[in-house]
């Protein structure tokens, strides 16, 4: 994992998962689809994204296209920020 | 696109490589032997449509294993053709060139290059245009079957379709695209989950192949289990509203209305694995629905793809403003009531496309409100509180599964009573179904079994919770048979040779199985819910059922669907009990006596006028569904309005059997057959056929059966028949003999009946359309007059009616409910006449 998908599961494990044992939620792991992140947490991460990474984040961009798993959001992030 | 992840990919075979090709070969093999049990339980068990079963089953399981041995570039259009060929095969070459030609212009259209919202403008119009020739305000050149379909693949997966387009990066995929919109399976599920394009796009072949393929296997197994659930909750649990008098029977309603959706959830899961093998690891469906802990929680497990829907095109966009600008309380009482009202619209707007007109009920609008508000309050509770999240250790403690088993219980509780309103026509309906007249302690065991049983699987499923997207390893051996005996074993013991030992209550369970809709008769008395009308295309669209059972060219006998047993002597055949077919597109049943009919035991219940109705295949009921028979829908009449003094009860008992002629009525009289069941009264049914008797005589001198009677085998004697003559010198030589074979077949019908104290009734009951002479009908009326039997005529009975419209179809001249519906009241009326044939008081 890179540094952003390494905070983007931190803020998850902290706010959705606490005490769950990290190794489990990897890359891949299913957020949305796998009942972790349902709408308002949707739109917890999506603003703390925003805040975190000085990005923007469309209201389409909250769908599991893009959100689906750390590696989906980390891409997202990563396609926002200046190159 | 993922990056296609499967061993095929292989550059060459190096012995690893070979290797790695044999492993893929034998867990290819151990696919299709897993795939090969699930063709074969399909079939047996007749799960859903007959183009189901034998047309689209075949090709998918067949076409998936050729499919994964294709190079990854080829395997997208591969997908499309195969999913073409189903539409060739269930529609055939006009109705998919139909297909084919409206889908072009309809993506040609959105793929213009214009603005955005002109081409959704355009659409729009077409959409209109295309909505008033479904409501059939002008006519269209293309068949009524396809409509169904057509809905569910351009009206509803559209809308996923154009927000996706307004979004999309780069050029359109084709492949994905017409895979998208021409998926296999659509072609015989008109009610079709609404699968999200940018998960179909990503999620194909992400993983393994044959991971893949793997979950697809499971996931239709489950589905299997829950249509095989569903048709027996069907079959034994469902009760027609007018027959909730007590709490027990409105606790018994309200679970088996809310079970009825298993068969959603079944045809989902066979829908989605089939998508599997072509390697779109699509998500779950639903998942432990009826043990939802919350009303959020219920939202996100049953119908997924629906509420991913709601919340990618309607919530989301509405939610995340709202929650930057006003705060998340205010978002979430926005969000949820247009995600509600877009529900409930759309819905409807599911309900036109499927069946042709608008659905607006009050119960229906009464259902999403109330709904909608147990949403809101408890997406408010869980914004305050927070939830515990899959795989949270909170989620692993005792008291945490308790009180999810507790909330699971009033969950459950307050959706049956919502369930079995919405499903009501209307308000007052809905409501009076609550009034009972009684509760006793059968009510308060029955809920009382009934939650906790929700409760403790509740919480178990919290515990034993699988990972949402359960990724299957590839096969091995122990898991495919693991995977294949299960529902092996359910498929053979629904058939009579492992089911012979059983006593008669289980057989009479096992036959349910195998039939996949209720007593017709029976079945017009429920309730019909949302879900029931959408999934049964038997029930919304006679005209698309008729392209799934494929008239004309699939119309197996009784014979060779195995509902005959030869008896290998001069009757030739007799129904096996317990039969449980769809023949000739109609639940077909027997009883534990081998009798077309209800069940019955064998001494007649004190007060009871018992008739046995004897005759052929129209008097068995060939062509109509149960309970629609004539003798059935006369015993019902009478029952009913019971037009004379005297019995408390009467019974009409069908030994009609397909190709029976006088003559096995004849034996089946003497062996006791009839006469064990003590009728009062035997009606022999009489056909004009029945002067060709000699037909059953020249058969059996061909198989060289004894003859049994002196005067056959005198007659068979006489002009040297032999089984070395052929068939046409046979007819030839008895042909002549058709007089006195009857006659003497009367006759001694007859004597017998007389001997046992039994009435004997010579009923003339012509078919409609039949081709036989009038010479031949008026022939077997004097026969009979001449034997001195006591006669009902109805030889005119289609005087003045368009007998086509009393047929089966063109090529199967039985009648139909409307013919049988005319015999019966006609028989009655000829009964009524003769008041001492009902065993009327003087």
């Amino acid at each position: 994992m890179d540094p952003i998908e390494q905070t983007i599961k931190d803020f998850i494990l902290e706010s959705y998962l606490l005490g769950a044992d990290p190794s489990q939620l990897t890359a891949d792991t299913p957020l949305i689809t796998g009942g972790i992140l349902d709408s308002l947490a949707t739109v917890q991460l999506s603003l703390f994204l925003e805040q975190h990474f000085h990005v923007e984040i469309a209201p389409h961009e909250t769908a599991t296209d893009y959100l689906d798993t750390i590696a989906l959001i980390g891409q997202l992030v990563r396609s926002k920020l200046p190159s | 696109m993922a990056t296609v992840v499967t061993p095929s990919s292989a550059p060459s075979l190096a012995p690893a490589a070979l290797r790695s090709r044999l492993a893929e070969f034998r867990a290819m093999g151990l696919v299709a032997l897993q795939l090969a049990v699930l063709g074969l339980v399909i079939a047996g068990l007749r799960i859903e449509s007959p183009a189901f079963q034998t047309r689209v089953v075949p090709l998918a399981f067949g076409g998936a294993l050729v499919h994964h041995f294709l190079p990854a570039r080829w395997r997208p259009w591969a997908f499309v053709a195969l999913s073409l060929t189903g539409f060739m095969l269930v529609f055939g070459g006009v109705g998919t060139a139909w297909f084919v030609l409206l889908a072009t212009v309809v993506l040609a259209w959105l793929h213009l290059p214009i603005p955005y919202w002109g081409r959704i403008a355009g659409w729009a119009v077409m959409a209109a245009g295309l909505g008033a020739a479904r409501a059939g305000l002008f006519p269209v050149p293309w068949p009524g079957s396809i409509w169904p379909v057509f809905g569910s693949i351009f009206m509803l997966r559209m809308i996923v379709y154009l927000y996706d387009l307004r979004h999309q990066k780069g050029p359109t995929d084709w492949k994905m695209a017409l895979s998208y919109f021409f998926m296999l399976p659509a072609v015989v599920f008109p009610f079709f989950p609404i699968v999200d394009y940018g998960m179909f796009k990503r999620t194909y072949y992400d993983r393994p192949a044959l991971q893949i393929y793997q979950t697809g296997i499971h996931w239709m197994v489950r589905g299997l289990t829950h249509l095989v659930v569903y048709r027996l909750v069907y079959q034994f649990f469902t009760l027609a509203p007018s027959d909730v008098t007590s709490g027990a029977e409105l606790v018994q309603f309200l679970l088996a209305n809310f079970a009825l959706y298993l068969r959603v959830s079944g045809q989902f899961h066979l829908i989605v694995g089939l998508l599997h093998l072509f390697g779109f690891r699509l998500p779950e469906t639903h998942r432990f629905f009826f043990v939802a802990s919350s009303f959020t929680d219920l939202w996100r497990r049953i119908n997924i793809y629906w509420k991913d829907f709601m919340q990618k095109v309607f919530y989301m966009p509405v939610f995340y403003p709202l929650a930057k600008k006003r705060g998340e309380a205010v978002a979430i009482v926005v969000g949820s009531a247009v995600t509600i009202f877009a529900t409930w619209f759309l819905h409807s707007y599911q309900w036109f496309w499927l069946l042709g007109r608008w659905l607006f009920t009050m119960t229906d609008v009464l259902f999403w409100v109330l709904l909608g508000v147990f949403l809101v309050m408890d997406s408010l509770r869980e914004r305050k509180r927070g939830r515990a999240r899959p795989g949270s250790p909170e989620t692993k403690t005792l008291r945490y599964q308790v009180s999810i088993g507790l909330r699971a219980i009033g969950v459950f509780t307050i959706m049956c009573s919502l369930w079995g309103f919405w499903n009501a026509p209307t308000l007052a309906e809905g409501l009076n179904l609550f009034r009972v007249d009684s509760w006793d302690w059968r009510a308060t065991g029955l809920l009382a079994a009934a939650l906790l049983a929700v409760g403790f699987g509740a919480g178990l499923a919290e515990r034993i919770r699988p990972p949402a997207h359960e990724d299957r390893v590839p096969p091995t051996m122990w898991k495919s048979l693991r995977t294949a005996l299960p529902i092996l074993a359910i498929w053979a013991t629904s058939f009579a040779a492992v089911g012979e030992r059983l006593p008669d209550e289980a057989r009479g369970v096992l036959r349910e199985l195998r039939v996949a809709e209720l007593n017709a008769r029976d079945a017009a008395q429920l309730q019909r819910g949302y879900y029931e009308e959408l999934v049964g295309v038997n029930r919304f669209n006679g005209e698309l059922w008729n392209v799934y059972v494929q008239r004309g060219s699939e119309w197996p006998n009784l014979q060779e669907l195995g509902g005959l047993r030869q008896t290998g002597d001069l009757l030739r055949a007799e129904l096996k009990p317990f039969l449980g077919l769809m023949f000739h597109g109609h639940p077909f049943r027997t009883n534990a006596h081998g009798m077309r009919d209800g069940a019955y035991d064998k001494e007649p219940a004190a007060g009871t006028h018992r008739v046995a109705v004897l005759g052929p295949s129209y008097v068995m009921g060939d062509g109509v569904p149960d309970g629609y028979t004539f003798e059935a829908q006369l015993e019902t009449r009478l029952n009913r309005e019971r037009p004379v003094v005297g019995p408390a009860r009467w019974e009409f008992l069908n030994f009609g059997v397909s190709e029976y002629s006088p003559l096995s009525n004849l034996i089946i009289l003497e062996n006791g057959r009839v006469f064990g069941f003590r009728p009062s009264v035997v009606i022999m049914v009489s056909h004009p056929a029945d002067m060709v008797t000699s037909d059953h005589v020249i058969e059996a001198v061909r198989k060289g059966y004894p003859l049994k009677y002196d005067f056959l085998q005198r007659i068979v004697d006489s002009v040297k028949a032999t089984p070395d003559l052929t068939r046409e010198e046979l007819v030839k030589r008895l042909r002549p003999f058709d007089d006195e074979i009857l006659t003497e077949v009367y006759k001694r019908m007859a004597e017998l009946c007389r001997a046992n104290g039994t009435r004997l009734v010579w009923a003339l009951v012509p078919t409609p359309a039949q081709t036989t002479t009038a010479a031949r009908q008026e022939r077997v009326r004097q026969i009979a007059a001449s034997v001195g039997l006591e006669r009902i005529d109805l030889g005119d009975i289609y005087a003045g009616r368009d007998e086509k419209a009393l047929i089966v179809a063109d090529f199967d001249k039985h009648p139909n409910v409307e013919g049988h519906q005319l015999i019966a009241d006609r028989l009655y009326t000829e009964l009524l006449k003769r008041p001492h044939l009902l065993g009327a008081r003087p």
